[in-house]
């Protein structure tokens, strides 16, 4: 019989409990997110189809052109995103209460996305394993992790198994 | 046939392709049994090591990786009662209360010996169907294929969520994206103001945004994982044989279930459990067990879901049509290769679906055995942290996008792909209409151009074909009835609360 061990997640602590509530959390009703997003997709769907009527048409006049499996795709859509957009303002004044969207750490959210794209932006300069281990403690640290072994270890760790795999083993040329 | 058979099996003598399968199942593992992490993501964040594989050691790693970590989705959501994949769920209903009862052994046996035994029939299935199904497409004109392509995309859209609106506009964002690049047939640029989008967005890159980024985004919102503290488990390898004897009938029906729901379009391996479960329960003979520890109900689920895989494999092999985000993500690993999966690829390059065949076949014993000895390994992944594990995810999608193309562009659309797949997911709109509208775009467009050109512009070439008919019907249906049903369910609402307030009157 095997009697080797198994894992079962044991409640937090008090105090990680604390400092978790402790963290800004969001909460915003779903209609409104589909309001919004609802607009901005119109806009941009909107352009696309302004773009898909510039295309030129076909040379024979029976066959479809560029632009036109493109028109029918932006209406379609179109269609759809109107139709969501209002189903949201119609709930927004007729219902009381709103199913909500959570939020949660949304600073470090919004932090990890910023140094993904910096890092993206400054990858040639600094090169592929160097931003990638920057990345990678960065990304640590914004996910909670505040064990300074893990923070250090890990990125180098990963550094040597990319350097390896993607350089000495696929041949893969990073600047 | 056996010589097909026998070709498939044969490319198990080269080494690399029996080390890919060990390695894709390995890696399978541990990625399913983490949660938050599942096969779509497995393969997508692979493909960057693939890229100067051979294709026949690709192709199997992948496909290897993908039933692993449908196998692996059950290990956390016995133990820990987190499924790893939303296909385990049921699994973990029945699962964790015998981990409660300290038979965490028993059911970790009998889920991986069940998927194991679901895999084995359904690619049974897989190649007894698979072949005619190729064979009988060799036929479709491109009204079919265009009715084909679109079948798929409709039923992956209303079935991926709750709402089929979103479906519907993720749909169309993702066939809007496919329309990016040069257009096929007359070569006029389309939505591209930069060279770069001349060939379009480049899938492997959009994949790793869509799927992984945004995960990494959802992992650093979830903060640090919680602890986890270890109890005994005991009893893996004290099932014995006639358990399985007992359960033979929930093993067949609950294969034949799961094969069947993974061919359709978008239903895939979850809803394959689910409807498995609820069966296996209304025919057994003590269904006050099921939530309670049930063994039949762990054997239901877990052959279903793994039978799904293979499901899910036959549209993708035999009509180039992917079924589910994972086979679309392979059929994005598959082009990298050159290879165009469909009925050709069964006449012009049978080493390729026979290889995929074996490969399921043999991985049943190497993943049982991977499973069962490996049982309180799998459970360990579940500990490791999340900021590692968002780390490492986002790392490799910048290094794997960048290795797709040796230039930086892939990188900047992961990046961004990555930003919106987080957004989108936040807003409830569904991501696997997205990547399938972006594989199956070009086919539907070329195919809708093909025969309209081919009627000379008259549109009645699409119903004059009883079988094109029939598809555009299931098309049109995926997406009426839902809305039917909403405005049924509005308007009985409506009568409820107005008899109500006649009644108070």
């Amino acid at each position: 019989m095997n009697t080797s061990t198994a894992s079962t997640r044991k409640q937090p602590k008090h105090s990680d409990h604390s400092q978790k509530k402790s963290e800004l959390a969001i909460q915003v009703p779903m209609v409104w997110l589909e309001v919004l997003f609802g607009f901005i997709l119109l806009v941009i769907v909107g352009s696309y189809l302004y773009e898909a009527i510039k295309l030129p048409s076909p040379m024979n006049a029976k066959s479809m052109g560029a632009g036109d499996f493109p028109m029918i795709i932006a209406i379609g859509t179109l269609v759809a995103v109107f139709v969501m957009f209002c189903i949201g303002l119609v709930k927004i004044f007729k219902e009381k209460e709103h199913e909500l969207v959570g939020f949660s750490r949304p600073v470090w959210v919004v932090a990890a996305m910023l140094v993904l794209v910096a890092l993206g932006a400054f990858m040639e300069t600094l090169g592929a394993l160097a931003a990638s281990a920057i990345l990678v403690a960065l990304l640590m640290f914004f996910a909670g992790e505040r064990r300074p072994l893990q923070l250090i270890t890990v990125p180098l760790g990963l550094a040597l198994g990319i350097y390896a795999v993607f350089i000495l083993a696929l041949g893969v040329y990073f600047p | 046939m056996i010589e097909n058979i026998l070709l498939g099996f044969s490319a198990f003598a080269d080494p690399m392709v029996p080390l890919g399968l060990l390695a894709g199942a390995l890696l399978g593992y541990m990625i399913g049994a983490v949660p938050g992490l599942g096969p779509s993501l497995g393969v997508a964040l692979l493909i960057p090591f693939t890229y100067t594989l051979d294709p026949l050691v690709s192709i199997v790693t992948l496909v290897s990786l993908y039933a692993a970590a449908e196998y692996g989705g059950a290990i956390s959501a016995i133990l820990v009662n987190s499924p790893g994949t939303a296909a385990a769920v049921t699994t973990s209903w029945d699962g964790f209360p015998l981990t409660q009862q300290g038979k965490a052994g028993v059911a970790l046996n009998i889920s991986i010996v069940s998927s194991g035994i679901g895999i084995f029939i359904s690619t049974v299935f897989l190649f007894l169907t698979a072949v005619p199904l190729s064979e009988f497409a060799l036929n479709f004109g491109p009204t079919a294929y265009f009715a084909l392509a679109l079948v798929g995309l409709s039923l992956v859209s209303t079935l991926s969520n709750g709402s089929p609106l979103k479906g519907g506009i993720a749909m169309g964002i993702g066939l809007a994206l496919a329309t990016v690049g040069l257009d096929a047939q007359t070569g006029v640029p389309r939505f591209s103001h930069s060279p770069e989008f001349f060939e379009g967005f480049p899938l492997v890159p959009v994949l790793l945004g869509l799927f992984a980024l945004s995960e990494v985004f959802f992992m650093v919102e979830a903060g640090p994982s919680e602890k986890t503290k270890s109890q005994p488990m005991s009893g893996i390898f004290a099932v014995p044989l006639k358990t399985f004897g007992t359960l033979k009938f929930h093993l067949l029906r609950s294969s034949v279930i799961g094969y069947v729901i993974g061919v359709i379009p978008g239903a895939g391996a979850s809803i394959a459990s689910f409807v498995s479960y609820a069966v296996a329960k209304k025919t057994s003979k003590t269904p006050e067990m099921f939530g309670k520890g049930s063994i039949e109900g762990i054997a239901a689920s877990e052959s279903a879901n793994n039978s799904a895989v293979s499901g899910a494999l036959a549209p993708l092999l035999a009509l180039g049509i992917p079924g589910s985000p994972t086979t679309a993500i392979m059929i994005g690993a598959l082009m990298i290769h050159g290879i165009q999966p469909g009925p050709l690829l069964f006449a012009t390059q049978p080493e390729i679906p026979y290889t995929i065949f074996a490969s399921l076949w043999v991985s049943v014993p190497v993943m049982v055995f991977i499973g069962l000895a490996g049982a309180r390994y799998w459970a360990k992944v579940a500990d490791v942290p999340r900021p590692a594990i968002a780390a490492v995810v986002a790392a490799i999608c910048m290094m794997g996008a960048y290795a797709s193309e040796n230039s930086m562009f892939p990188v900047y659309v992961t990046l961004a792909f990555g930003i919106i797949g987080y957004i989108l997911r936040k807003v409830d709109i569904p991501l696997a209409p997205i990547i399938l509208a972006l594989v199956l775009g070009e086919m539907l467009e070329t195919n809708f151009r093909r025969a309209l050109v081919i009627s000379n512009g008259e549109f009645d070439i699409f119903y004059s074909s009883p079988l094109t008919l029939v598809l555009l019907l299931v098309a049109v249906l995926s997406f009426a009835l839902p809305a039917l049903r909403f405005v049924r369910k509005k308007l009985n609402q409506r009568r409820h609360v107005q008899e109500i307030y006649h009644e108070e009157e």
